[in-house]
């Protein structure tokens, strides 16, 4: 990830693309989205290509689990912590 | 699991759908199959697609073991039509083929959506129920239906919609989580394309200029009520990937009991289906 980029941009993308997948509006960024069901694994799927794609961030599937998308924030963790 | 971020890459997972070619094929014929849930919404949709009158050649994208032309025989004797189907899974066309082999009206052969086996302009009508979802790059579908469909030509496709399943595949992924890693969950819940009617509609006018053709994408929303068993009739032909993937099986099974027990509502396991009717037509 380019160290341009900052957390806010990081944010902002990854919420844009929740809420227009699932057609949501999430409230709060600590809003809990495995817990509550709220996100498939579909919207998963496609924010791990999205977070290569947009950020050339690869994570490693095997190191993951369904908490590191809990939240928008821990999302966003995903992607700033592995910069 | 690099593959999951190569699979995207405008080719068809030959490998997805040739699965079925070993466990799912017979499955797509059976008749619990062809009146329940998905095959009830095909027979619903084929009764609706209509055929003008200088219709000649029908071409039937992913037409699997040949379910397409089953229900339309009737419109091919009105109309003297003759009609092709391709499929990638070979399991799947040698049924469709061996049901058809003294009928030469229909012809068969192994193709996908991202490759036709016909010419530029030559095909009439496209059908295809339930097997755009296996495309990698819906773009490249619609640019390659558009190259063989002629001008004045028409196109009925039937697919999944993005929120297919949502809340029943929810019960499904609670079970998987116990059986299968986080990794082997998203790589199979990538397997299928999900979209919008909106995302679907924009893919489709890439390939089809809508100076020259009509699109209308719409999406058919209902709740199917089944019972355990007839709700594992057409998952576990749909999910064989999921399936192979488990060590336990038998346990797997329980545990899916289980969740989709939780959801049971009084009438019965619901099924929340979404679908999707693209229909081109040429302005000509």
């Amino acid at each position: 990830m380019s160290a341009a980029l900052d957390r806010e941009q990081v944010k902002a993308k990854i919420k844009a693309l929740i809420e227009g997948e699932l057609k949501i509006k999430i409230e709060s960024d600590d809003y809990d989205l495995v817990g509550t069901d709220t996100i498939d694994s579909y919207t998963m799927m496609l924010l791990i290509l999205f977070i290569n794609n947009e950020f050339g961030v690869k994570l490693d599937m095997e190191q993951l689990d369904f908490d590191a998308f809990g939240s928008i924030n821990t999302i966003v963790g995903l992607v700033t912590d592995s910069n | 699991m690099s593959e999951l971020f190569d699979k995207r890459d405008g080719q068809v997972d030959k490998d997805t759908v040739s699965t079925y070619s070993k466990f799912g094929a017979s499955a797509y014929e059976d008749q619990r199959n062809r009146e329940f849930l998905y095959g009830n919404k095909t027979v619903e949709f084929l009764k609706n697609v209509r055929f003008d009158n200088n219709c000649k050649f029908v071409l039937d994208i992913g037409c699997g073991t040949g379910f397409g032309f089953d229900e339309l025989k009737d419109e091919f004797d009105r109309r003297d039509m003759k009609g092709l189907g391709i499929e990638p899974a070979r399991g799947m066309l040698d049924i469709a083929i061996e049901k058809y082999k003294d009928d030469p009206r229909f012809e068969w052969n192994t193709g996908s959506f991202e490759d036709i086996p016909c010419e530029d302009k030559s095909v009439d009508k496209i059908i295809s129920t339930l097997a755009l979802h296996w495309v990698k790059d819906l773009e490249c579908a619609a640019k390659e239906m558009a190259r063989v469909l002629k001008e004045d030509g028409s196109l009925e496709i039937l697919m999944i919609a993005r929120d297919d399943g949502h809340y029943f595949k929810k019960a499904i992924v609670k079970a998987q989580r116990k059986h299968l890693t986080f990794a082997q969950i998203i790589k199979t819940a990538g397997l299928a394309l999900r979209v919008s009617p909106e995302q679907c509609h924009a893919a489709m006018a890439v390939g089809f200029s809508e100076d020259k053709f009509d699109i209308r994408v719409e999406k058919i929303s209902d709740i199917v009520y089944g019972d355990f068993e007839a709700h594992m009739k057409w998952w576990k032909a749909r999910s064989t990937q999921i399936i192979c993937d488990v060590k336990d099986k038998d346990r797997f099974m329980k545990d899916l009991q289980e969740e989709l027990k939780k959801i049971w509502d009084g009438q019965g396991i619901p099924f929340d289906s979404n679908l999707l009717t693209i229909r081109i037509k040429g302005k000509k």
